[in-house]
This record gives C-alpha cells, sequence and structure tokens, in this order.
C-alpha cells in the first residue's frame, strides 16, 4: 500500500460528508447580502448634507409657515375649482372669521341640544359621558367643516359686491365651484380620515351603518349648503337642521378634516443631494465686477527690483493656464412652484483647479526686503515664471450656497427634461494658488490678498431624469458655472475669474409613503 | 443546474437564485466547514460567512474550474481566518518549528462512516486537525500549507506527520474497541 493510499482514503470518505444546515444560516447570509456597500465618501456627504438640511429645516420649524393648511388642501384637492389662491383664502377666512363667529355659536348650541337629547335616550351615564366628549370632538369637526362651508357663500356674496371683477367675480358667477370643492372634499378625504372617526365614535348608536353610508346622505348637505346661500338669516333658521344633518352625515361618511391632519406626503420641500465632476480653470469673462488692469504695461516702465535707470531686462512670461480636475458634491433642497417650475437652494463643497507650468523655486526672496515690502509677498513659495520645469496645480476649496430655478421643458411626468439657471455665492475656505508678478524678471508666489474669497457666480445647466421610483429620482446632465468677479485680482494677469463645467448627477428623495 | 446562468443571476442578485445556488451546496460545505471546527454551530458560523463571500466575490468566479471547488476553496479560506481570530481557537492555533517526525507508513483500513472519522479528526489538536485537513483532504501541498499559514513548509510535514500518526493510533484503536465490543455481544447473545 503505497504512502498516500490512507490520504486517499481519508479524502474520499470527508467527500461524503454533509450536514443540513439550520435555516437560521440562510436568514442571516440572506440578511447580510442585501446590505448594499456603502462608499465612506457617501456617508461623509450624507451627513453633511443631513447637518445642513436639518438646521434648515429646524430654522422652518421654528418660524413656521403661515400658510393656511386648508387652503392648500382644498386647492390640492380640486385643482381646477379653486379659483382663490391660497393667500386670498387666508384673508377671506380672516375677515370673515368675526361673522362666522355667531353663526358659530348658534350651530354649537343647536349641535349641543341635540347631543343632549341623544344621550337622554341611553341608559349608561359612563357611556353618555363618553358619547358627549366624542361628539364635542366631532362636533368641534363638523363645526370647522360646517364653518367654512356654509360661510362660504355668504363671504363670497358680500365680497362680490365690494370687488367686482376681481377673480372672485368668477366664483360669484359660477357658485357651483364652492359646492365643488366642498364636495370633493368630502369624497376625498373621507377615506382618509374615516378610522379615525371610527375611533372617535365608541357608541354603537353612534357609529356609521352601511345605509347611512351612501352617496345619498351626502347630498344633502350639498344642498344645505346651496340653500345656505340663499343668505344668513334663512340659514340661522336652518341651523339646527342643517347640523343635525351634518353631524349625521360627517358621522357616517367622516367628514374631512383638512384643518386636524395633515398629510405627510403634501411636505413642499424635497431634498436630494448631488455630485458634480468637472473641468474648472481661471479665464478672463467680460462679465465682470472688476477693473480692466493696464498694471503689466505700468510694470514695464517702472520695474520692481531690476534697478533704476537701466532697461528692463527681459522678462519671463506668465504661464498658460490649462484646465484641471474639479468637482461639486452637497445636498439641495427643492421646492416646486408650480407643475413645470421649482427651485431649489443648496449647500455645497467646490473644489476646483487650474494646471500652470512654472520655473524652479526662487525661496530666496522670501527674505528680501523688496519682496516683502513692494509685492506684499507673504507666501512661503517663490517660483520663476519661465522655465517649464513645474507643473504646479492651484487649489481652491469652496463652501457654496447656490440658488437655482429649473424649469421643465418636455411635458414628461415622470423624467422631466429641465433647464436650470441660477446664482451661487461661495466663500473660499482654503488655496494654494500662486501668482504671477513681473517683478524679479517674473515670478510666481503666494499673496493671499489678491484672493476675493468670497465669490458670486451664475451658473446653468441642463439634467435628464433617468430614473424615477417612488423613493428617488435620478438625474443626469451638463452644468457651467462662471463666476461674476475676479478670484484672484492681480493686476498683472487678466485671467482670474473661474469658470467649472461638469456633469451633475443627482438623486433626490421622494417624500411620499 | 445551469451553472452559468445561475451565477448570472445571482451576480443580480436575484434572490430565487441565490438561494437555489445555496441549497444546492450548503450541505457539503457545512461538511468541509465541520472538519475545520469543534462544533456544529462554529461550523455554521463559517459556512455563513463563506456564503456571504461567496455571494459578494461571484463576479470574480471565471467559470474555468468547477464552481463546487471554487465555493469549497473560500470555505477553506474562510474556515482558517476564523480560527485565527476566533479566541477559542487561536491559543492552539501556532506553530512552532518543529524537527521532522518521522511519517509512519501505516496504512489502516478505515472501517468507519465519514462523520465518525471526521469527529475523530476534530479531537486532534487544533493545529495538527487543520494540517490534516488541508493536506489529507484538500489536497494541499506542504507549500501551500506554510503559505497559508505562515509557517515553514517543514513544520508543516511534522505536525502533519504527528497528526497522522496520532489518528492511525487512534484509527486502530478504535477498531480493536469496536472488535471486542463485536466479540462481546456475540458471546453475549450466544
Amino acid at each position: 500500500m503505497p504512502e498516500n493510499e490512507f490520504e486517499k482514503k481519508v479524502s474520499s470518505e470527508m467527500q461524503d460528508l454533509r450536514f443540513k444546515p439550520s435555516e437560521q444560516v440562510w436568514l442571516h447570509v440572506e440578511e447580510r447580502i442585501k446590505k448594499k456597500k456603502k462608499r465612506r465618501i457617501f456617508v461623509v456627504i450624507f451627513l453633511l448634507a443631513g447637518l445642513s438640511l436639518l438646521g434648515y429645516w429646524q430654522r422652518s420649524n421654528l418660524f413656521g409657515e403661515s400658510e393656511n393648511s386648508i387652503a392648500k388642501t382644498v386647492q390640492k384637492d380640486s385643482p381646477k375649482e379653486s379659483f382663490v389662491t391660497s393667500g386670498e383664502k387666508q384673508k377671506e377666512e380672516n375677515s370673515m372669521s368675526a361673522e362666522d363667529t355667531n353663526n358659530n355659536s348658534t350651530i354649537k348650541q343647536n349641535t349641543e341640544t341635540t347631543n343632549a337629547e341623544e344621550t337622554k335616550n341611553t341608559s349608561d351615564k359612563t357611556a353618555d359621558n363618553k358619547l358627549t366628549d366624542d361628539r364635542s370632538v366631532i362636533d368641534k369637526k363638523d363645526i370647522a367643516v360646517s364653518k367654512n362651508e356654509i360661510n362660504k357663500p355668504n363671504k363670497s356674496k358680500d365680497e362680490a359686491g365690494k370687488k367686482p371683477g376681481s377673480v372672485k367675480d368668477k366664483k360669484d358667477n359660477k357658485p357651483e365651484a364652492s359646492i365643488a370643492i366642498v364636495s370633493a372634499n368630502s369624497k376625498t378625504k373621507n377615506n382618509v380620515v374615516d378610522d379615525k372617526s371610527k375611533e372617535l365614535i365608541t357608541n354603537p348608536e353612534t357609529k356609521a351603518k352601511p345605509d347611512e353610508v351612501n352617496p345619498a346622505e351626502v347630498k344633502p348637505e350639498e344642498n344645505k349648503i346651496d340653500s345656505a346661500k340663499a343668505g344668513i338669516g334663512e340659514q340661522e333658521k336652518n341651523a339646527t337642521t342643517k347640523t343635525d344633518t351634518l353631524l349625521k352625515a360627517d358621522q357616517a361618511t367622516a367628514p374631512s378634516t383638512p384643518i386636524v391632519t395633515k398629510d405627510p406626503s403634501e411636505k413642499k420641500w424635497k431634498w436630494g443631494l448631488h455630485i458634480t465632476p468637472g473641468i474648472s480653470s481661471l479665464n478672463d469673462n467680460d462679465i465682470s465686477f472688476g477693473r480692466a488692469n493696464f498694471a503689466d504695461a505700468f510694470a514695464y516702465q517702472n520695474p520692481v527690483g531690476s534697478g533704476t535707470g537701466a532697461p528692463p531686462p527681459p522678462r519671463q512670461k506668465r504661464s498658460d493656464i490649462k484646465a484641471g480636475f474639479a468637482f461639486q458634491a452637497g445636498a439641495f433642497a427643492q421646492r416646486q412652484l408650480s407643475s413645470r417650475t421649482s427651485i431649489t437652494l443648496g449647500l455645497q463643497y467646490g473644489y476646483y483647479s487650474n494646471i500652470i507650468h512654472i520655473g524652479n523655486r526662487r525661496d530666496s526672496l522670501i527674505n528680501n526686503n523688496q519682496f516683502a515690502n513692494v509685492l506684499n509677498g507673504n507666501g512661503n513659495y517663490v517660483y520663476n515664471a519661465g522655465g517649464d520645469t513645474i507643473k504646479y496645480t492651484n487649489h481652491y476649496h469652496f463652501i457654496e450656497l447656490p440658488l437655482n430655478f429649473q424649469w421643465q421643458l418636455n411635458k414628461h411626468k415622470t423624467k422631466p427634461f429641465i433647464w436650470s439657471a441660477g446664482f451661487t455665492i461661495g466663500q473660499l475656505i482654503a488655496t494654494n494658488a500662486i501668482m504671477y508678478d513681473t517683478a524679479f524678471n517674473g515670478i510666481y508666489h503666494q499673496n493671499k490678498k489678491l484672493l476675493n474669497k468670497t465669490q458670486f457666480s451664475v451658473s446653468t445647466g441642463f439634467s435628464w431624469t433617468i430614473a424615477n421610483n417612488k423613493k428617488v429620482q435620478w438625474s443626469l446632465g451638463p452644468v457651467a458655472n462662471i463666476h461674476l468677479n475676479k478670484l484672484i485680482d492681480n493686476p498683472f494677469d487678466n485671467k482670474g475669474y473661474l469658470f467649472f463645467v461638469g456633469l451633475r448627477t443627482g438623486i433626490l428623495f421622494n417624500q411620499k409613503k | 443546474m445551469d451553472t452559468q446562468k445561475l451565477v448570472k443571476e445571482c451576480i443580480r442578485e436575484i434572490p430565487a437564485a441565490q438561494r437555489q445556488l445555496y441549497d444546492h451546496f450548503a450541505e457539503t460545505m457545512l461538511g468541509v466547514c465541520y472538519r475545520y471546527t469543534k462544533s456544529m454551530d462554529d461550523a455554521e458560523d463559517v459556512l455563513q460567512d463563506g456564503f456571504v463571500k461567496v455571494f459578494k466575490n461571484l463576479g470574480q468566479y471565471k467559470f474555468e474550474g468547477e464552481l463546487g471547488a471554487w465555493i469549497r476553496r473560500i470555505m477553506v479560506t474562510t474556515a482558517l481566518n476564523f480560527l485565527k481570530k476566533n479566541s477559542r481557537y487561536n491559543h492552539d492555533f501556532s506553530f512552532d518549528n518543529e524537527n521532522l517526525h518521522p511519517v509512519a507508513y501505516d496504512n489502516p483500513e478505515i472501517k468507519m462512516t465519514a462523520k465518525e472519522l471526521a469527529d475523530l479528526v476534530r479531537q486532534l489538536p487544533i493545529g495538527y486537525q487543520t494540517i490534516f485537513n488541508l493536506h489529507a483532504v484538500e489536497g494541499f501541498s506542504h507549500v501551500e500549507i506554510g503559505k497559508m499559514l505562515g509557517i515553514n513548509e517543514g513544520t508543516s510535514r511534522s505536525q502533519y506527520a504527528r497528526a497522522r500518526a496520532l489518528l492511525i493510533s487512534w484509527i486502530k484503536k478504535n477498531d480493536e474497541l469496536s472488535h471486542k465490543n463485536y466479540r462481546a455481544n456475540y458471546h453475549d447473545k450466544r
């Protein structure tokens, strides 16, 4: 028997070794393989974006948004019927609040009487109390609804006389519009609030009966509103019956309560992240807040550090500026202005660079008095302008606040093609840039006094939505950014305006449940 | 089973395909993991880690060898990492440079099931067990084992020789014991 016979036997025996693993193993494997790979850079960006948006939203929450949720909901539910803007509705409601009070008090009293009568019929006192409590909650809702619904005709009637020809005239000309709003609300919102109303109604007597939940019961509500248009007096007379019927109808169909519930999907602001790799350089654009310089010519006549009286020595010219890698990354919040327009406000980090070719270092000049006094040289590096021996990359790091207006060019709802234009304010936070100077026969040196740290720029771009699902929208498109003021205010170099061209990849989070 | 199609579907993260691949190989691979560890729980932990690696690195599989062999290799590597990192094993998972142990040329007959043999191997010290598995079962050379474990080739040989000798002695004892038991039972019956 050869030496490896034993090994062969063992190996062949062991190949048959099988065990059935427990189901837990697969569950753990499945759980772990579903976790997506997250890259560190995205974690950093998400953290930054999250922090900035948290701050922004916190600020919004502190100061609050004064827009009326009723008007907003009505507008959203029936955009075609709502002729009045949310602001106008707010005004209308404010102006009518005093008039409403009387009507409401009457209605409330009547409702309470009805409740009292109903509670007499029940034997259990605790149940009665509960019912009354519950009812009072419902009553408040009902009154709130009836307040909106019943008083609207009066309001329009009153204001029609005051402002003929205003938008509200249309409303008066088409009185069915207000009814349409109410009916639309009661039909669409009922489903949403139905569960809540069921929770509130604990007494079986007051629970919605199947035969009550039919359109026939809702119709009288509309009729009442029609009749309510006839006038306040008539309305007051009928208030008791109306409230009763409304109460029933509301209990049965769970009335629209736009005042109480606010659908989270109605959030105005969506937020997103973007990363925009590209290239940047410095150029001499015509859009300028700066001034034209002739200092170079002046320097020829009065060369610094080249002696007096003697003709100027041959000067090494400044390097050509080549574009370098750049990118922008950050977070933004987007608000829809209309179906096809929106604005975005963001916070982003911008990295820009450009490349120059320069000569050897001349650090000996740092201790030169003329360099320190005349050139205001405050950097640690001095290079000869000519020579092309060193490829030097100027890096610029910015924190920027872009504000963009977006306009959808196509009509596609899920995959819009968007043109955007905007304005950006940026703050330079770090740079290693060196500037050209004609002194000492042409040098490059650092001089932070020549930097305009606050930058204003305009940007434009297009974006295609390449994927759109319930949670996110992915978009891709080119952007260009031109700075309006000089980044380097160097009298010897007109090329001081930063520009950036890139390909923007954005992800917008749809906040729909 | 169309391996190529299955692998491609797994790369596309289709859950059904992933489950199918797992079901196909899990039992065999648990056998592999069992041989390298001292308990079934540890073996399942290794299996779990191994399959996570398999699914994450399936894109690197070039369809050149058998998929089973590729997965097996991953399981073995995962098991070795587990032994190195786990405190229950890493104390004993050190190999001193030893003199070459004379290799016994005994080739006893193996009259036991795969599980019994595996249980016997698992009774070896963890270093012996690992090297025995790598050489006798997986077929790695001592040079390869040396590289895998970061030890000399000679140490691997020596450890293997000791493991082999110990195992053979146990097999013989086991045989004798079972033979005695058989005879005792035979006489009792008579």
